[in-house]
Parts: structure tokens; C-alpha cells; sequence
């Protein structure tokens, strides 16, 4: 079990490294920094002069552990436009990014558990048949537009709620809403899938011998099995959603990680957009180590090999 | 092997009769079972043999009525203890599942659920029927994993499935089975995924359950061999149907229908080593529509004419029975 943990981690530092290094890259790819940082009329000299200065035209790997120590110190570089550090500027908008994305997927689950159980249940009925042709809508129809029609519909026509930012507590419902059902589509047919695959299998067919209600057969033998699955997948949308989910945030003005990283590519503020880059992956990354972690407690049969 | 004749209605535990049972519904329905009728009598051990596919598990799942969603009883009587099954409401078959009739299942690796402690799946079988207090059930399963013998039963009663060998879970499913002691007990294929040895323990826990509690076993196999040493009568199945029924002794020293006499022939049997096995050829069919004469005729060494009409279960002894038209003074297939 011990063992497990520490492999895992082990795992997610290379993950990081390799994520920290590609940044890198790709940004000392995208052309020569002191030509980009020093105005347009300096001299060849006072750039030459820059790049000594700033290191860099030292080799590129003694520039990569110098990069690698500033942020390991939690130094991510200023922003050009802010003039600030990175660091907080990008953290101060990680809680609305973070509460939009638990909400988003909180309320999805509550809707594609049961359709996807029911589903699976009763398969191959019109019950069935229409929860999936919902949920292949939801998935498919695009997030800006589903989310263009609910501003439309309760806010602009039955003033229900606000159109867009979120100075109060409803401001949160349009957004997750929207972000929520083009999930609700994906889970509910994973829930499905899996649900399937389980009520076939003899644990099933035992519980059932045993005189069990069905009720009782399907949602606490079945359920809990075919959710396995279904907990790998959440964990992988829960670190694509703390990326910042850009086209939800900016519909709807929501001041998270997501329109922090737009504003700053169209204003070409690059050390916010690396940072960006950074936290996402390092999100991503500790939410899938948390759900490998959490697996071993839902699953007994992982960790113990 | 005194249990033959004269049934006083008290030691039948289990009389079905006239059994069809169709999957799928219309012209393209299969005819999973059809027209099995045997009774099964208290402390008897009463074996169905037969090769896959040929109607054995889908009767056990039909007395329990836990058939696959396109499956149904379409004529036919269950009679247990008296109580006809066909018709009864699901509410009540539930109250029947696990506590009168319980079943073992073919693969102990994943007839349990891996996710849930092995104490636990049996605790629930016993709160299910039982009026018991949780506290109480967990003495009570605990008690039961000792019975089927499972070392150091209190702290084993929290392991879960994956950290037990074959053998062991298979107890632990007949200490599931036994924890409403029931008054018929049906096994499908319950060693055919253990070991030998393995197999010999299960098997003997089987008859000692019988000699001590009385249950009546139905042992669903396809191991004749199994069957020659464990059991009191036997039932051959073939395409849904019973092409021979007899007390043990009867089918391994006088087998009247063919089938049974291939399937005798192509296994081998104990020390009788000399004797060459001789394989059977073919797979059983799927009885789709009506029967065009006996179902065994094409893989049958002596199909003739006649066999084009379908025959019925003649009687050829005490208690012994074959679906075949030569059933008697036949041209025999001796080898």
C-alpha cells in the first residue's frame, strides 16, 4: 500500500518535470526573447548587452535548470502587463475556476448517475432510448451556444438570473449549468456502459439468488462496481475543468483561470500564459494522483498486489 | 440409493413438470428447455449432465426464475414443496431466493462481488431472510465460515474475494448457500473451476450437508465422473430436453440411449484403462422452432429412418427412462 503511494508520486514528479520542461521549450521556441522584451528602436548592442544579462545565451539546459530552480522557489516571472509576479496573480483566480468546475461536475453526476442506471436498467426501452439521444445532444451541442440560450432564456427573457460575472450566488448556476450538461451527455453513457457490463456479471446473478430486492441488487452491488470507471473519468474532467475552461468562462464573464489565459494571449503576456500552463499540469496531475490514490480506497483490489 | 420409488409427497422437495422455456420470443425463439419434467426428493443428490448448451443451467435458473431478460417460462410446472413457482409473485420467489432454494455458481472468482468484504456478502444473505440484528448475523457468519472450514474465520470474515483462493471462495459461497439452510441446494458446475483435490472437498462438504441437513441437491455438471460417485439418480440432457434419466447405478452399468452411451464412451473411467476413449463429434443444436425428429439423430451412429419422428421419454426399468426409439431390444452400440 505504502509502496503504491510512493510509486505513484514518483510518477507524477517525472509527469511534472517532463510538463515543466515542454513549456520551456516550447516558449524558447517561439523565438528570441530579448528581441522580444526590448523595444523596438534598441540597438543591436543594448540587445546583445539584455541577452548577456538576462542569461540568455547560455546553453539551453543550464537555461532549463535555472528556470526549473526559479519555480521550484514558486518564482514564475512578472507579468508584462500587470507588472506583478505571476504567481499570485494567476492563484487569485484559481477559487472561482475551482468552484465553477466542482459545481459544473457535482451537478452533472446528480443528473447522469440515475439516467445512466436507469438506462442500463432498462435498456432498450424508450426510457432508454431517449436519455441517450439527450445525452448524445448534450454532448454534442457546443457549450457558447447552450450557454447564449440560457443567458437568453432566464436572464434576458424571465430575468431570473444574471446574464454574466458573479457578484452574487446565483451568478454561479448559468455557467455550471452549461458546463455541466455537456458532461451530464458523457457520464450518463459511461454510467450506462459500465452498468451494463456489470449486470451481466455472475456477482449479480449471486445477488439476486440470494433473494435480494433488485433495487438493492443494482444500486449497491452493481452501482458501486460500475463506478469505477466512471470515478477515473470524473478525476480526468475535474483537471481539464481546473485548467480553466476558456469558452464557458468568457461567455459568461466568469473571472477565472480560463479568461486569465485569453486575456493574456491576445495581450501577449507570456509568463502568465507559461504559469497558466504550469498550474494546469500540476492540477491535472495531483487530481489524477488523488483519484489513483482514492481508488485504492474503493477498489480493495488495487494497491494490495 | 433407496430413494426410488413410492415418492410420499412429504420427501419431494422439488417435482417440475413439463418445463419449456424459450429465449427470445416469436419464430426465432430458442427453445432453451423443453418439456423437462424430474423430481428431486429430500437428502437426495439428484446430477444433470450434459454438454454445454444443452439446457442444464438454463433449468436451475428457471426454478429460481432468474432468467436473462429475454427469457421466460412458457408452459410448464415448478412445483417446490408443494408450491407452484411458475406462478408465483416475484415478492414471494424473492423470499424463496436464498433462504429455501439457494444456489453455488459455476466460478467462485467472480460469482462474489470484489468490491465488498466476504463476511459481509454472507451477513447480508442472513439479514435478508433472517430477523436478526447486524451484530447478530456476523456471529452468525462467522459461524458458517467455520463450518465450510475456513481457517481463522473472525478475522477472515473482513477480507475481501481477491484475497482467497478458488477453493476458499467457493466455501464461502456454500457458506452463503447454507446460511438460511435450505431445502434445496442447486450447484451448477461448482468445481468445474477448482483443482481436483479442491474439487473432492467441495464435494464432500456437499454430502456431508445432505446426510446432515437433509437438503436436496441438484449437481448440474458436465463431468459424468463426478456424478458416478456423488450422486442418486441422474438426468442426461440433450438440446433441452432429458434423453435419459435413471438412478446412478443404472446409467454407468445399463445406459440405454446413445447419447449417454457417446458420452460414456468418450471419457475416460478409472482403472478401466484399456478401454479406447471414443470421441463425439459435433456440437449439440439450438432448437429453434418445431423438432424435426430426435434432436440427437444427426450425431447418432444408429439413426435410422424412424428417427425422423420425435420420440418421447420411454420407460426401460425401475425408475429408468430414455428418449429413443430402440430404448428396447434395440440394435445395441456396444463397443
Amino acid at each position: 500500500m505504502g509502496s503504491y503511494v510512493l510509486s505513484r508520486l514518483a510518477q507524477a514528479v517525472v509527469v511534472l518535470l517532463a510538463v515543466a520542461f515542454i513549456t520551456f521549450l516550447l516558449l524558447h521556441l517561439s523565438g528570441d526573447p530579448a528581441l522580444l522584451l526590448m523595444p523596438p528602436d534598441a540597438t543591436r548592442a543594448q540587445v546583445i548587452e539584455f541577452r548577456t544579462q538576462m542569461g540568455f545565451d547560455r546553453p539551453f539546459f543550464e537555461q532549463f535548470f535555472q528556470f526549473l530552480g526559479r519555480i521550484l522557489s514558486g518564482d514564475l516571472g512578472y507579468s508584462w502587463r500587470f507588472q506583478e509576479p505571476v504567481l499570485p496573480l494567476v492563484l487569485e483566480r484559481l477559487p472561482a475556476t475551482a468552484l465553477l468546475a466542482v459545481t459544473a461536475l457535482i451537478f452533472s453526476l446528480i443528473i447522469a448517475i440515475p439516467v445512466g442506471v436507469i438506462s442500463a436498467v432498462k435498456r432498450d426501452t424508450p426510457i432508454d432510448n431517449a436519455s441517450m439521444v439527450l445525452a448524445l445532444l448534450g454532448q454534442s451541442i457546443p457549450g457558447f451556444w447552450i450557454g447564449i440560450m440560457l443567458i437568453f432564456l432566464f436572464s434576458v427573457k424571465l430575468g431570473w438570473l444574471p446574464t454574466s460575472g458573479w457578484e452574487t450566488p446565483q451568478s454561479i448556476i448559468l455557467p455550471a449549468v452549461t458546463l455541466g450538461l455537456a458532461l451530464v451527455g458523457r457520464n450518463a453513457r459511461l454510467v450506462r456502459s459500465s452498468m451494463l457490463e456489470v449486470l451481466g456479471e455472475d456477482y449479480v446473478k449471486a445477488a439476486r439468488a440470494k433473494g435480494l430486492s433488485e433495487w438493492r441488487v443494482v444500486n449497491h452491488h452493481a452501482l458501486k462496481n460500475a463506478l469505477l470507471p466512471v470515478v477515473t473519468v470524473v478525476g480526468l474532467e475535474l483537471g481539464i475543468l481546473l485548467g480553466g475552461t476558456v469558452v464557458i468562462e468568457v461567455v459568461f464573464a466568469w473571472p477565472g483561470i480560463g479568461m486569465l489565459s485569453v486575456q493574456a494571449v491576445t495581450g501577449r503576456d507570456y509568463p502568465i500564459v507559461q504559469a497558466v500552463i504550469l498550474l494546469s499540469a500540476v492540477l491535472f496531475t495531483l487530481t489524477n494522483l488523488a483519484v489513483d490514490l482514492l481508488y485504492t480506497r474503493i477498489d480493495p483490489r488495487i494497491g494490495y498486489k | 440409493m433407496a430413494l426410488m420409488t413410492d415418492d410420499k409427497p412429504d420427501d419431494v422437495a422439488l417435482a417440475v413438470s413439463n418445463l419449456h422455456t424459450t429465449i427470445g420470443t416469436g419464430p426465432g425463439a430458442v427453445r432453451g428447455v423443453d418439456g423437462v419434467s424430474f423430481t428431486v426428493r429430500r437428502g437426495e443428490i439428484f446430477g444433470i449432465a450434459g454438454e454445454s448448451g444443452s439446457g442444464k443451467s438454463m433449468t436451475a435458473f428457471s426454478i429460481l426464475r432468474l432468467l436473462p431478460t429475454r427469457g421466460r417460462i412458457s408452459e410448464g410446472s415448478i412445483l417446490f414443496k408443494g408450491e407452484e413457482l411458475t406462478t408465483l409473485s416475484e415478492a414471494g420467489m424473492r423470499k424463496l431466493r436464498g433462504d429455501r432454494i439457494a444456489m453455488i455458481f459455476q466460478d467462485p472468482m467472480t460469482s462474489l462481488n470484489p468490491v465488498f468484504t466476504v463476511g459481509s456478502q454472507i451477513s447480508e444473505a442472513i439479514l435478508q431472510h433472517r430477523r436478526m440484528s447486524a451484530t447478530q448475523a456476523q456471529a452468525e457468519a462467522i459461524r458458517l465460515m467455520e463450518i465450510v472450514e475456513i481457517p481463522d474465520a473472525a478475522s477472515r470474515y473482513s477480507a475481501f474475494p481477491h484475497q482467497f483462493s478458488g477453493g476458499m471462495r467457493q466455501r464461502i459461497m456454500i457458506a452463503m448457500a447454507l446460511s438460511c439452510a435450505p431445502d434445496l441446494l442447486i450447484a451448477d458446475e461448482p468445481t468445474t473451476a477448482l483443482d481436483v483435490t479442491v474439487e473432492k472437498q467441495i464435494i464432500g462438504f456437499l454430502q456431508k450437508l445432505r446426510r446432515e441437513t437433509g437438503v436436496a441437491i441438484m449437481l448440474i455438471t458436465h463431468n459424468l465422473n463426478l456424478l458416478a460417485e456423488n450422486s442418486d439418480r441422474i438426468a442426461i440432457m440433450y438440446a433441452g430436453q432429458i434423453v435419459e434419466l435413471a438412478p446412478t447405478s443404472e446409467i454407468f452399468a445399463n445406459p440405454r440411449h446413445p447419447y449417454t452411451q457417446a458420452l460414456l464412451n468418450s471419457m475416460p473411467r478409472g482403472h478401466i484403462s484399456q478401454q479406447r476413449l471414443v470421441p463425439l463429434a459435433g456440437v449439440p443444436p439450438r432448437i429453434v422452432g418445431k423438432r424435426s425428429g430426435c434432436s440427437f439423430a444427426p450425431r447418432c451412429p444408429m439413426a435410422q429412418e424412424l428417427c425422423t419422428t420425435v420420440p418421447e421419454l420411454r420407460d426401460c426399468g425401475v425408475g429408468h427412462s430414455a428418449r429413443c426409439w430402440f430404448v428396447e431390444g434395440s440394435p445395441r452400440h456396444d463397443k
